[in-house]
């Protein structure tokens, strides 16, 4: 995904479903950090067959003229495009397993092997139901993977256990195979989709008439929101609920395709800030929105989303792989060590020696650690402390695994709302500030500074934070460690800022209107330059 | 009394790689009820001038003005009063013909509803309300056309807009153009490498080349007061001797002579010719794109060697 999106900020005219060396790489990336991940619950799964299935139903499929005119039926043309799409779905997924078994860290993940392949079967040829005479996706076809992705949290939702999980998959896949198959015709047709695709009676309609009617925001609603950003609002708002603001980064990185849709309008009588907020919108607005909405996600008897174990850092290489320690907690709580790691004791003096990880040539300890071999009464004691900091208030651990008292987390409550918004807002900002940068109309007799400035804004970033899954996350079960760093920083200055929310609120818009002031005036200065893409 | 100035382009340069400008020095102005062709090969800046006209570029020297405003300080202002339609414009797709119609109706208060309708039927769409993606690229230029024409502008600029229809649509595009502007004294801006179009149009030809303005002239002067002469190699071996003759506006080289385009009669170039070199060349009046070949095609690297 994030290769996919690099790439298409850097050849914006590149499309990466043409090269399908290109696509097997991106989806190389989120398969082998996912699997390798270790799948911690279900939600690993689903996360890998979504990414499989958006990137399967983007998969070039229509027929080329080559293919329509040879001499063979329409069957033996879809066997060999679905192997071929095949290829493309399962190679990143058995070289992942390949990854897993040379690290030696896990046993062969067998049910995440089969479950995802089910789900590359549906993600393959979900598509191609909508309009088999074509071969090709129409616009159901982008409701493909929000479909997969429904099946996919419905059986999370009703806690599928995993043979249940690969019972519904497998039934699923081998119904819409055996559909898919009968509906295969003898010859595929090359005629434009646009035309030939439906009927649109409203076409009848007097068009002046029609216009009278229309609201005039129409095109702003068509032109901004392709199909493919209902898909990034439920990403948006599941990784809101794990806490997993950066996605709001990624959503900036798509703003390039925003953009590039609202090309048009720069020869219409729009000020530069009209024309920047209909960008900002869609792009920038509304995932935000949808990442908080996500955060504040609490579903009474499913406690996933406010969990207190919520993105936790694993246990691997420190413990038994899938020991479910319950004061597991995701890095933003974890202590930086001075020196040696001292034991934990308790006042009765039991003690522990905490799990730690290095990051960034430091170690962190998890100071609320309780080992397999602890016991009961320290890991109580333990999950108070831990529950305190997550929640405000001790809980008990019974209570907990009930799954009765799973109160709101404390980084999901307003005040640290306003601060992660504000954070993620400048953070967003400088972001496309810096991608903006070569569109300024000064950056083109200045190269080289454009290069420079591109690289810090876009592949430092970038970069350091594939570094982190990769470094940390593969060898230390840290997947997000940045994210968590930064979310550290906000919780040690919410206590020295004044507890009145509404001055946080005026402490934290200084810093965002400051650099969206910046932007405004980038904007104003920047040109769209080069080859108009499709859009 | 002299109708107002719509467009100055004055000294304007434009890069968009360092030291390599596309547009080094323009000068010209446009008065209103003026139809300009831009003219020039592929890379000669014509929509860059355009650009810079609308205020989509930003000029690295000197200054653009559109109805004496500057079309980057007061976009809004300036875009109010222009009309736009460029080859590669891309609409949005999903949009239908009734959406962008609401949508400009919107942002231009003096919309022209009488003018839509008449414009609708005589496209064949006024009952054809399909998404922008299902229409022929004839005919989703039209929509173009209909939506940069109906709040009547003071200035129409046109990027190429017949680029890629059949003559036909071709044809019904710039008249709708003309008829149903400039006759009304809207003036029209556009760029095309039809000269056909060119000529069908009429009015003022500007031809760009080497990022400046190499010809300004009205059509007919044009026609009528610049000739081709065929002027053979072995009477005059060096090309610049001809080039830095008095009204040479370009010369290369053919096979055994060289083409040279004068400003004059063919009688007087040929008088000229004569006089300085000693020699009878042949001389006569071509047509526009006769003339436009001469002046900026073919291999004059090699002719310079």
């Amino acid at each position: 995904m994030t290769l996919y999106l690099l790439l298409h900020y850097w050849k914006p005219n590149l499309d990466i479903r043409e090269n399908r060396t290109l696509l097997v790489l991106a989806m190389l990336v989120p398969m082998i950090v996912m699997v390798t991940w270790g799948f911690p619950g279900t939600v690993g799964v689903w996360a890998a067959a979504g990414t499989t299935a958006m990137l399967g139903a983007i998969t070039p499929q229509r027929p080329t003229r080559f293919e329509a005119a040879l001499p063979i039926s329409g069957r033996d043309i879809a066997i060999a495009r679905l192997v071929s799409a095949f290829a493309v779905n399962v190679t990143p997924i058995l070289l992942a397993t390949a990854t897993i078994v040379a690290f030696n860290r896990a046993p062969f993940p067998a049910f995440e092997l089969a479950a995802s392949v089910f789900i590359s079967v549906l993600a393959v040829l979900l598509p191609r139901l909508v309009n088999t005479n074509q071969l090709t996706v129409t616009a159901g076809g982008g409701v493909t993977p929000i479909l997969v992705m429904g099946i996919a949290a419905g059986a999370a939702i009703l806690r599928f256990s995993h043979a249940q999980s690969l019972a519904l998959l497998s039934v699923s896949a081998v119904a819409v195979g055996a559909w898919w198959w009968r509906r295969v015709p003898e010859a595929f047709q090359l005629a434009p989709l646009s035309v030939s695709s439906r009927v649109d009676h409203s076409s009848d309609a007097d068009v002046s008439s029609a216009a009278d009617r229309t609201r005039w925001w129409h095109v702003i609603r068509t032109t901004m929101f392709s199909k493919m950003r209902v898909y990034n609002c439920a990403l948006a708002i599941m990784m809101g609920a794990m806490g997993m603001w950066q996605l709001y980064l990624i959503s900036v990185i798509m703003m390039e395709d925003v953009w590039q849709r609202a090309r048009w309008m720069q020869s219409m009588p729009l000020s530069h800030r009209s024309r920047l907020w209909m960008l900002l919108t869609p792009g920038f607005f509304l995932p935000l929105l949808l990442t908080i909405i996500g955060a504040q996600l609490h579903i009474p008897g499913h406690d996933e989303f406010q969990s207190v174990n919520r993105s936790a850092i694993g246990t691997m290489g420190q413990e038994s792989r899938y020991f479910d320690s319950p004061t597991s907690v995701s890095f933003d709580y974890w202590e930086q060590a001075n020196g040696a790691v001292a034991p934990i004791t308790a006042p009765w003096g039991e003690t522990v020696q905490p799990y730690v990880i290095h990051v960034f040539n430091r170690t962190y300890y998890n100071p609320y650690t309780a080992r397999k071999a602890s016991s009961e009464r320290f890991t109580a004691w333990q999950f108070e402390r831990l529950t305190t900091s997550v929640f405000g208030v001790p809980l008990a651990l019974k209570d907990h695994d009930d799954g009765q008292l799973n109160p709101r987390r404390l980084n999901a409550q307003p005040r640290m709302m306003i601060l992660n918004v504000a954070t993620a807002l400048v953070i967003g900002f400088l972001f496309m500030i810096g991608m903006g940068f070569v569109r300024w109309h000064k950056s083109w007799a200045h190269q080289t500074i454009v290069g420079i400035v591109m690289v810090v804004f876009m592949v430092v970033p970038i970069g350091v934070w594939l570094f982190t899954i990769v470094a940390y996350g593969m060898r230390q079960g840290a997947m997000n460690v940045l994210v968590p760093l930064l979310e550290r920083q906000l919780m040690n200055l919410s206590p020295v800022l004044p507890s009145n929310n509404f001055v946080v609120l005026a402490f934290a818009a200084v810093p965002v209107l400051a650099v969206y002031s910046l932007l405004e005036w980038q904007y104003k200065n920047s040109e769209m330059v080069g080859p108009v893409p499709k859009v | 009394m002299t109708p107002p100035m719509i467009l100055e382009f004055n000294d304007v340069a434009r890069s968009y790689k360092k030291d390599k400008p596309v547009l080094d020095g323009v000068t010209f102005s446009m008065q209103a009820g003026e139809v300009v062709a831009l003219l020039g090969r592929n890379a000669a800046g014509k929509t860059t001038l355009i650009n810079l006209a609308m205020g989509m570029l930003f000029p690295h020297r000197g200054t653009v003005r559109v109805f004496g405003m500057s079309p980057t300080e007061e976009p809004v202002a300036v875009k109010k009063r222009i009309g736009y339609v460029s080859e590669d414009q891309v609409l949005p797709p999903t949009s239908r013909i009734s959406e962008m119609i609401a949508f400009h109706r919107y942002l231009y208060k003096n919309w022209d509803v009488a003018l839509e309708k008449e414009l609708l039927q005589r496209f064949g769409l006024s009952r054809n309300d399909a998404k922008i993606k299902e229409l022929s690229k004839g005919q989703a230029r039209q929509v173009a056309l209909l939506c940069a024409v109906c709040h009547r502008p003071e200035l129409l600029v046109l990027d190429e807009p017949a680029g890629g229809l059949d003559p036909a649509a071709r044809r019904e595009f710039l008249e709708t153009s003309i008829q149903l502007l400039n006759r009304e004294g809207t003036a029209i801006l556009f760029s095309s490498h039809n000269m056909g179009d060119v000529e069908r149009l009429g009015g003022r030809a500007i031809l760009l080349d080497g990022g400046k303005v190499r010809i300004d002239s009205e059509l007919d002067a044009l026609r009528e007061n610049t000739c081709l002469a065929v002027i053979p190699q072995y009477a005059v071996t060096n090309l610049s001797d001809i080039r830095n003759l008095e009204g040479c506006l370009g010369a290369r080289g053919g096979t055994n002579e060289w083409h040279a385009i004068f400003r004059g009669s063919p009688s007087e170039v040929q008088t000229r010719l004569q006089t300085k070199f000693n020699v009878s060349a042949q001389c006569q009046r071509i047509p526009l794109e006769e003339l436009f070949v001469e002046l900026v095609g073919g291999d004059r690297t090699a002719a310079l060697k």
